[in-house]
């Protein structure tokens, strides 16, 4: 909104529980991404800081519009995750008047502001687009004078895929930018750092290593987990959002069409809570048949839950995941059980109907009525782009 | 990636899934199905840039706008002089024309009242109405199921 423009803003994790992304004014003051929320309640005051939670409905719909933009100025373009996107530039002239109509393009049709960045690697463009950021948001790497240049001062840890271990190692070496590690030899860098280093040192000397991904690697696991509103040591309660868990992992099974041959079931206590007894009590369970259908995953999960649950413990969260995952239409039947596909066509039915009329319309009983344990979040904006009912009304 | 926009059909209102199939005599129709006209086509140009607002009240009735009034908005069309625009004016939301003269920059809502100088103020545009739907009834239902 407009007139948070010029006011230092924070946005929530899920739960209200940490600031997950800040504007620059909220930078400004100090705040440090992960804060805790609680931490943060009299500066907010003080300081007039506008708090959000997250509403990823409304970020996943802006993200959409602004990779469709963007794909439409290039044939080849890989959208790596909700705010980043690869665009490969080959063979287009004069780059940086080009890349200034992308971003301009963005800025103009979806408000959202961006930086771009362009380089001849995936690295060096990472590298170009954190430049850009810091200056007036273009940045073009394109000669080896102007790489060199950029990689003279820039710091080693914030190179694209060099983790804070790897950072802490090259720093104690006395290799603090990128330059310095671009000039360690390979044998050094082949010795400590994996495969996965080699790579980035060679893609900070302009040799491309991370080519781009257009298509989808098959989901290996599947993983449905949420922290709860509160902590809880109700069965009830636990059972009611292991159930809602199942069926949303049932849901995004289906939706990949997959089906999982392994289930697992994970309970966890705060560990942050050091004055309460500390648990993560964990069952995996071989399934009979590849399944994917609501009713029966429910059953296994709740079947796990049974046996790992513990008395006397202030749980957070319930993890809910699949492994061995195989495509739906490659499922083999078990030789010594036979089995029903009735729950198959139920959860056809349930999709449906939930497609048609919104997602929960229809679900499990064991899902629960009042969600209790639901997530927290108190700051939500109205959902602008996806509900009739939240658009905004002009005068 | 991309959303999902396969919603099933709305079985109440379009109960035949595929009503040109005949068990008779073939259908004379068949070789010249054409898709039938859709609203949104009109409307809507540019899905991913479009947004939608809604009138609040009668301060733009001159030009057929009134409480209630559906506006679509065009983000990636150009906002020029005299565009009927989106904008937010210190934190409120105005539905206007945009009038530009002699250097200064104008809102303008109705023939009766004096046009508001902007200039100068804190004013973002949020984009260009390309549309504005009025509805001669005051449901507000949004009928589920596909386009």
């Amino acid at each position: 909104m407009p007139e948070h423009r010029t006011s230092p803003v924070i946005v929530l994790s899920n739960n209200d529980g940490c600031v997950i992304a800040r504007s620059n004014e909220a930078k400004a003051l100090g705040i440090k991404m992960g804060t805790p929320f609680f931490e943060l309640k009299e500066m907010i005051i003080e300081k007039k800081i506008v708090v959000f939670s997250s509403h990823y409905a409304l970020y996943g719909d802006m993200s959409e519009r602004v990779m469709n933009n963007l794909a439409r100025f290039s044939p080849e373009v890989e959208v790596y995750s909700i705010d980043e996107c690869f665009l490969k530039l080959n063979g287009f002239p004069d780059l940086e008047k080009y890349m200034t109509k992308i971003r301009q393009a963005i800025i103009k049709n979806t408000g959202i502001p961006v930086s771009v960045g362009a380089a001849p690697t995936k690295t060096l463009a990472k590298l170009a687009n954190k430049l850009a950021k810091k200056g007036n948001g273009v940045c073009l790497l394109d000669t080896a004078e102007k790489i060199d240049l950029a990689l003279s001062d820039y710091p080693v840890e914030d190179v694209w895929g060099i983790g804070r271990q790897y950072a802490a190692k090259l720093i104690t070496l006395k290799v603090d930018t990128a330059e310095k590690f671009r000039n360690m030899p390979i044998e050094w860098v082949n010795k400590n750092m994996s495969i996965v280093g080699v790579r980035l040192w060679r893609e900070l000397r302009g040799e491309s290593c991370l080519h781009m991904k257009t298509f989808f690697e098959p989901k290996k696991g599947m993983c449905t987990s949420r922290a709860f509103g509160k902590l809880t040591d109700d069965y009830q309660e636990l059972e009611e959002a292991t159930s809602n868990y199942a069926s949303r992992l049932a849901f995004k099974l289906r939706r990949e069409k997959l089906c999982t041959n392994v289930l697992s079931v994970r309970l966890l206590t705060n560990m942050f809570r050091k004055d309460l007894p500390q648990a993560f009590p964990s069952i995996t369970i071989a399934l009979d048949h590849p399944i994917n259908n609501t009713p029966d995953l429910i059953k296994a999960a709740l079947r796990g839950l049974k046996k790992i649950f513990r008395k006397g413990f202030k749980f957070q969260k319930v993890e809910v995941s699949a492994t061995g995952l195989i495509p739906e239409n490659e499922v083999q039947l078990n030789f010594f059980k036979p089995y029903n596909d009735r729950n198959n066509k139920l959860s056809e039915v349930l999709d449906n109907l939930n497609g048609y009329y919104g997602k929960g319309t229809i679900r499990l009983a064991s899902e629960g009525l009042v969600k209790k344990w639901d997530m927290r979040r108190s700051f939500l904006t109205p959902d602008y782009t996806n509900s009739w009912d939240d658009i905004i009304k002009v005068k | 990636m991309l959303r999902e926009i396969d919603v099933p059909r709305n079985e109440e209102q379009e109960p035949l899934a595929n009503a040109g199939k005949v068990s008779g005599f073939i259908s004379p129709a068949e070789d010249y199905k054409e898709r039938r006209l859709h609203i949104v086509q009109r409307l809507v140009k540019d899905p991913i840039n479009t947004f939608y607002f809604e009138a609040e009240n009668n301060e733009m009735q001159d030009y057929g706008i009134t409480k209630g009034t559906l506006l679509i908005v065009d983000r990636s069309k150009m906002v020029r002089n005299g565009t009927m625009i989106i904008c937010n004016v210190e934190g409120e939301w105005l539905n206007r024309f945009l009038v530009k003269k002699d250097d200064q920059i104008y809102l303008y809502a109705s023939k009766q009242k004096p046009p508001i100088n902007i200039t100068g103020r804190n004013v973002e545009i949020f984009g260009a109405v390309t549309w504005h739907c009025v509805p001669q009834e005051k449901s507000k239902y949004v009928r589920p199921g596909r386009l």
